[in-house]
C-alpha cells in the first residue's frame, strides 16, 4: 500500500529517569560532573545491565503503525501507556529515540489544554500565529477567521489577551483553529476532557465532518464512547507497545477486559482503613454470579449479585445501602437503593451485616461497567461511606440464541437489554 | 489535489542543510514572531512605543555622566556623550538581543512544548526585531551629532555596513548558543547577564581603543596580543562603528577581518549546536 498518510516504523522513545526534568533543573556543573563520571565508567566497562535498565524508561517500544489517507483512528490505553508520547513524536514536539515516521501533507495537532497559544497575545493574534505555524498564508487564514471565531464561541473576547481566557475558552479556540485550518493530518489529544457537553458534541460533529472530508485523524481519548463513535479503527497501547490494532469495538473490549481494572472484590481488613465513619464502615464488597466468585467476563444471561459487608458501630441508625453503576467512561447507568421493607428506614443494632443486591440475568447489554457503593442515613441525609471505584466487571454474550439478542449478531446500542414481555397476535390473514 | 510534501521524523533531526532549506516556508511565521515581540514589549505599558526611545537615552545619559564626567575616561577628543553613543549603538543591540535570546526558548515554552515549528525562528526573530531599536538609537545619534557638533560625517556611513554585518553575524551566533544552552542548563540564564556585562568592559565601549597603546604599550598593529584581542569580534564592531560614525580614523581592516573570522565561526557553530539541541528541547523545557 502506498496511499498512507502516516507511517510509523519501529518507533521507540526512551526517557532517562532522573534526567533533566521540569522543576529539577540540573546545574551545568552537576551535569558535567555526572557526564564525566558516566564516561569514565563506560570506559572501564562498569555500567551494569541493571543500572542501565533502572535509569531507562521506554515510553514507546517498537511501534509499527500505518494510517491510510482519510482514515480516522482512535488511540486508547491507560495513563502512561504511551498515547501522549506517541502524539508528541508525531507532532514533532519531541524526537523519537529510534525508528522513524513519515507523514504526508500538512499536519496540525491539538495537544492538551493551551494548545500553543501565547498568553500575551489576543485570541485573534493567536489564531494567526497558529495558522502561520501550520504554514497557512495570511489571506487563507483571514478567509477562515470568521468561521473559527463563530465555532469557538469566544465572540467578543477575541481581542482579549489569551491569558485572561478560561481553560474552556482556550480549548474551544484551539480546537476551532485546528479543525478549520484544513490540515491533511489532524492529531487530537484529550481535548474533549475540557469544555461543556454542548461543545464536546460540536467537536465530535466537526471531527466527523473533517473525517468525512477525507482528512486523516488520529484521536487520543479516554472517552471510549467518543472513540467508538468517531473511529472505526483503534490502536490499543499498553506499556508502550501496541496491544491491539483493529476494529474499535474489539479494541475497547480488550482494553476493558485485559487492561482496564477488572475487579470483582475488595476487602478492608483493618477497620481503621475501611471507608466509613464512627457510625458504620464497609468491610467488603464482592460480585458473584450464581453465588460463585467471578473469574472473568460474565455471561449476560446469568444473574449477578453484589454483596456488601459492613459493620455498624452506632446503634439506632437507619442505614441505607446503595449502589451506583457507571459505564467505563464514567457515564451513569443507574442508581439503586435498598428499599426492602424489613430494613428500609428501620434502626439497626450494632454488628456486622451483609446486604445482597441481585441483578437478574438478561438485564444489561454487553460491555464493561464500574460499580460504586455507598452507605448513608436519612433524616438528615448523611453519606457515611462511599467508594467510587469499588468494583468493575464485564458482560459478554456467547450468542447461543437464548439471550435477548436472539439470533441477531450485530451491534446493539445502550446499556440495558432487558427481557421484555413480547407478545404478537395475528389479527387477520 | 494539493501537493503533499512528506515529513520525515527521525531521531537525529536530519541534515542542517535540509533544516535550513525548510526555513523560507515559514517566512510569515517569522514576520509574525518579530511583530509579536515588539508588541509584547510595547503592550501593557503606559508609554508603549516611548520606551523604545526613552530606554537607550536614559542609559546613555547616565553612563556618560558616570564615565565621562565623574570618571573622566578619555574619549579621543570627541564629546564623551557622542563617543559613548557611537559604540553604545551596536553594543546595546548585541546585548539586548543576546539577553532576550537567552530566555527565548524558556519563555516560549508554551509554544515549544505544544506545537512544532523550526525553533531557530525564535532567536532569528529577535535578531530582526532588535533592528527597530537599533534604528531608533541611530536616529538619536544623528540628531545628537547634529546638535552638538553641527555636522554628521557622511564618508563613514559608506562603509558602516561592514561592521553592521559583523554585528549581525556575532549577535546571531551568540543568540543561537545562548538560547540552546539556557534551555539545557538553567544556570546559563543567570550567568549570561554577568557575561554580557563583562564583555562590555572588555570591548572598547566606554573607553577608547587608544587607551591600550597608551597604558600597556600594545600597538594595535604589531603585538600578538592585539591580534588575539581582534579575534573578539565585538572589538571590530565597536571600533568600526565608532570610527565610521565619528568620522575619525580609517577603516579598521585588521580588527574587522579578524572579527569576521571568529564571528563566522561563532555563527556556524551556534547554528549547528542549536539545530542539534532542537530535538531534545521539549523534553528539557
Amino acid at each position: 500500500m502506498s496511499d498512507y498518510a502516516l507511517k510509523v516504523e519501529d518507533l521507540s522513545k526512551c526517557f532517562r529517569v532522573g534526567a533533566v526534568r521540569k522543576g529539577n533543573p540540573q546545574t551545568l556543573v552537576a551535569q558535567t560532573a555526572e557526564a564525566g563520571l558516566r564516561a569514565l565508567r563506560r570506559l572501564s566497562g562498569r555500567v551494569s545491565a541493571e543500572e542501565k535498565a533502572a535509569t531507562e524508561h521506554w515510553a514507546l517500544r517498537d511501534l509499527n503503525l500505518e494510517v491510510k489517507e482519510g482514515e480516522v483512528v482512535g488511540v486508547i490505553g491507560h495513563n502512561g501507556s504511551g498515547k501522549s508520547t506517541l502524539l508528541k513524536i508525531l507532532s514533532r514536539i519531541t524526537a523519537p529515540s529510534t525508528g522513524r515516521v513519515r507523514v504526508r501533507g500538512r499536519m496540525a495537532s491539538l495537544l492538551e489544554v493551551g494548545t500553543g497559544f501565547h498568553p500575551d497575545l489576543s485570541g485573534r493574534e493567536n489564531v494567526f500565529l497558529n495558522a502561520a505555524i501550520l504554514g497557512l498564508k495570511r489571506a487563507e487564514t483571514r478567509r477562515r477567521f470568521d468561521a473559527i471565531v463563530e465555532f469557538s464561541g469566544v465572540g467578543r473576547f477575541i481581542d482579549t489577551p489569551v491569558r485572561n481566557y478560561s481553560s474552556g475558552m482556550k480549548v474551544r479556540l484551539g480546537f476551532a483553529v485546528a479543525a478549520h485550518l484544513d490540515p491533511d493530518v489532524l492529531l487530537i489529544d484529550e481535548v474533549l476532557a475540557v469544555g461543556d457537553a454542548a461543545f464536546q458534541q460540536r467537536c465530535l460533529e466537526r471531527i466527523e465532518q473533517v473525517g468525512a472530508a477525507g482528512r486523516t485523524i488520529l484521536f487520543v481519548s479516554h472517552q471510549l464512547g467518543a472513540v467508538s463513535r468517531l473511529a472505526p479503527r483503534s490502536v490499543l497501547l499498553n506499556r508502550g507497545r501496541i496491544a491491539f490494532d483493529g476494529p474499535t469495538l474489539t479494541a475497547i473490549r480488550h482494553y476493558e477486559e485485559h487492561i482496564g481494572g477488572f475487579q470483582s472484590q475488595q476487602r478492608w481488613d483493618d477497620p481503621a482503613q475501611a471507608p466509613g465513619d464512627d457510625c458504620v464502615r464497609l468491610r467488603a464488597v464482592q460480585l458473584t454470579s450464581d453465588g460463585k466468585p467471578l473469574s472473568g467476563p460474565v455471561d449476560v444471561r446469568r444473574p449477578l449479585e453484589l454483596r456488601l459487608r459492613y459493620e455498624v458501630f452506632k446503634a439506632g441508625l437507619p442505614i441505607l445501602p446503595s449502589l451506583h453503576l457507571y459505564d467505563f467512561s464514567g457515564t451513569p447507568v443507574l442508581s439503586a437503593i435498598d428499599n426492602h421493607p424489613e430494613w428500609h428506614g428501620q434502626s439497626r443494632g450494632a454488628g456486622v451485616y451483609e446486604t445482597v443486591a441481585v441483578f437478574p440475568g438478561n438485564l444489561f447489554n454487553e460491555g464493561s461497567f464500574q460499580l460504586a457503593v455507598g452507605l448513608s442515613t436519612l433524616d438528615p441525609f448523611l453519606s457515611h461511606a462511599y467508594v467510587h471505584h469499588a468494583l468493575a466487571f464485564s458482560l459478554y454474550d456467547p450468542i447461543e440464541g437464548d439471550s435477548t439478542r436472539g439470533q441477531y449478531r450485530g451491534e446493539l446500542q445502550g446499556y440495558m437489554r432487558p427481557a421484555l414481555d413480547w407478545q404478537t397476535a395475528r389479527l387477520g390473514a | 489535489m494539493r501537493d503533499k510534501t512528506e515529513i520525515l521524523i527521525t531521531p537525529e533531526g536530519g541534515r542542517l542543510r535540509g533544516y535550513l532549506a525548510a526555513l523560507p516556508a515559514f517566512h510569515e511565521l517569522l514576520a509574525f514572531l518579530v511583530w509579536k515581540d515588539l508588541k509584547v514589549q510595547v503592550a501593557q505599558t503606559t508609554l508603549g512605543f516611548g520606551w523604545l526611545v526613552l530606554r537607550p537615552m536614559l542609559n546613555v545619559l547616565v553612563m556618560s555622566l558616570v564615565f565621562g564626567k565623574l570618571a573622566r575616561l578619555p574619549s579621543d577628543g570627541h564629546p564623551y556623550l557622542l563617543f559613548l553613543l557611537s559604540a553604545w549603538l551596536p553594543w546595546s543591540y548585541f546585548t539586548g538581543v543576546s539577553s532576550k535570546a537567552t530566555s527565548s526558548l524558556l519563555g516560549n515554552s508554551a509554544l515549544v512544548t505544544k506545537v512544532y515549528f523550526p525553533r531557530l525562528l525564535l532567536p532569528v526573530s529577535l535578531v530582526l526585531g532588535g533592528l527597530l531599536e537599533f534604528l531608533i538609537v541611530f536616529v538619536l545619534f544623528v540628531l545628537l551629532s547634529l546638535a552638538m557638533t553641527g555636522s554628521m560625517p557622511l564618508a563613514g556611513l559608506l562603509w558602516l555596513p561592514l561592521p553592521l554585518l559583523l554585528l549581525l553575524l556575532t549577535t546571531a551566533g551568540a543568540s543561537f548558543w545562548l538560547a540552546a544552552l539556557a534551555a539545557r542548563f538553567r544556570d546559563v540564564r543567570n550567568a549570561a547577564s554577568y557575561l554580557l556585562q563583562l564583555l562590555m568592559f572588555l570591548a572598547p565601549v566606554i573607553w577608547p581603543l587608544s587607551l591600550l597603546a597608551q597604558r600597556f604599550g600594545i600597538s594595535a598593529d604589531q603585538h600578538w596580543l592585539a591580534t588575539a584581542y581582534g579575534l573578539y569580534p565585538l572589538v571590530g564592531v565597536v571600533e568600526g562603528f565608532r570610527r565610521a560614525l565619528l568620522g575619525s580614523g580609517e577603516i579598521p581592516w585588521q580588527l574587522l577581518g579578524l572579527g569576521f573570522v571568529s564571528g563566522s565561526l561563532l555563527f556556524i557553530s551556534g547554528l549547528v549546536y542549536f539545530q542539534r539541541s532542537e530535538k531534545r528541547l521539549a523534553d528539557e523545557l
